[in-house]
């Protein structure tokens, strides 16, 4: 059976805003890098004899250089995706594009381990963003 | 509007500076460059050279035909030597035309998209300003990604890279004769440049071993440059053969970006670089900003 994807258009992830994960801790260190610990959910075998045997870690931690850093700070809970490529470009002189590349490939990194969360309309959803 | 100049191999143009190329495609003679604005694709221009001029009028026609002819439209308006057809889309427009060069004997194919309404306008100043690169002098121009090469005309870009923050273009002569030229442009020094362009440089050519190295100016920056030579490959050891480079580094402050000419050669002499004398990188351009002004 052939499944209908929902694809998102670059407007959409563009005016879509991200938001750091709460529960996530960030270690900063003085020369700017970070580690970032996010809780991870206890699955059900740790509190079995297999939890004994195998190692569990509660967190994932992610390493940051500076850069990294920099665009977490831009993601204030009110910034779009699009406003953060263009504060990024601001900074480092970056044309859009090469903004857009260095954001979008750390931000994929960052959602895909739970350490941001980018919040938008649905495909469909056509009404505007209060 | 601002407008930024693009000139890819055969063919330049010039598109808003918010368009940005973001695509480069080539199989033998077939060359494809695609742009993009934030949101859309929004042009893509395909050419390739001809023995004899085509017709058109012929093209346009089997193209109706493809698309059905009541959803498209014979393009008017548009400027001398340009035929083509506009196309309703959902929430927009698409305009195809085409045009023969008589001279290089070059057909341009474009297709340009229109999200929402349809800027005759500029579409027109898009297609008025293709033309054909004037490659008379032996001199060819590349310039797109913020790099701009004049390169000699005998070498063909045979790869390019695009990563964040670096843009490499690497050229070469037919059949891999002489040496192959890599140009690099690198943004963001500020972050990862750590010491001076000479140790920099230095760090590129770990297990090369050194036969010269110097230091000096490129367009009024401080540059630095080296020879190195390597053992290469087992088949160049046993024809006596040695891998050489040269290599070129310096700053830009306007741009903030480091830019690196890169000449590597297998030859039997480590000595002599057949380092190309016709190749200038121009810097110092307008630095990039996020939103267009």
């Amino acid at each position: 059976m052939a499944k209908k994807i929902n694809s998102l258009a670059a407007q959409d992830i563009l005016k879509a805003v991200p938001f750091v994960n709460d529960k996530a801790k960030l270690d900063v260190r003085s020369n700017g890098t970070a580690v970032a610990s996010i809780p991870l959910r206890k699955p059900g075998w740790v509190d079995g004899p297999l939890g004994w045997l195998l190692p569990y870690s509660s967190h994932r931690r992610i390493e940051l250089d500076r850069l990294g850093m920099a665009v977490i700070g831009l993601c204030d809970g009110e910034r779009q995706v699009e406003g953060v490529i263009e504060e990024f470009a601001r900074r480092h002189l970056l044309s859009w594009r090469e903004s857009q590349v260095c954001v979008m490939q750390f931000m994929r990194q960052v959602v895909e381990r739970g350490l941001v969360v980018i919040v938008g309309l649905s495909p469909n959803d056509t009404s505007e963003r209060k | 509007m601002v407008f930024a100049h693009t000139s890819w191999r055969d063919i330049q143009l010039d598109l808003p500076a918010d368009w940005e190329l973001f695509r480069m495609v080539w199989k033998q003679d077939r060359w494809r460059c695609s742009f993009t604005d934030r949101y859309h694709q929004r042009v893509d221009m395909r050419w390739r050279k001809l023995r004899y001029a085509p017709n058109l009028g012929k093209m346009l026609e089997r193209h109706q035909e493809k698309e059905q002819k009541e959803k498209t439209v014979e393009l008017a308006g548009q400027p001398e030597g340009w035929k083509g057809a506009l196309r309703k889309v959902e929430g927009g427009w698409v305009v195809n035309a085409g045009r023969f060069f008589e001279g290089p004997k070059l057909l341009v194919e474009m297709i340009i998209v229109w999200p929402g309404a349809r800027d005759q306008r500029l579409e027109n100043s898009i297609l008025r300003s293709v033309r054909p690169l004037d490659i008379a002098d032996g001199m060819r121009c590349w310039q797109a990604m913020g790099m701009k090469v004049h390169m000699g005309a005998e070498y063909d870009i045979i790869e390019y890279k695009v990563e964040p923050g670096r843009t490499e273009w690497v050229f070469g002569r037919e059949k891999k004769r002489g040496a192959r030229v890599a140009v690099e442009r690198i943004a963001m020094p500020g972050y990862w440049l750590k010491g001076t362009i000479k140790d920099w440089l230095r760090s590129k050519a770990e297990g090369w071993k050194m036969l010269d190295e110097w230091q000096g100016e490129v367009s009024g920056h401080e540059a630095a440059g080296l020879k190195a030579y390597s053992q290469g490959l087992l088949v160049d050891s046993l024809l006596l053969k040695k891998r050489v480079k040269s290599e070129v580094a310096w700053l830009c402050d306007k741009e903030q970006r480091v830019y690196r000419i890169s000449c590597t050669a297998t030859q039997r002499s480590k000595k002599d670089v057949a380092v190309p004398e016709n190749i200038e990188v121009l810097c110092c351009q307008r630095p990039p900003i996020g939103k267009e002004d």
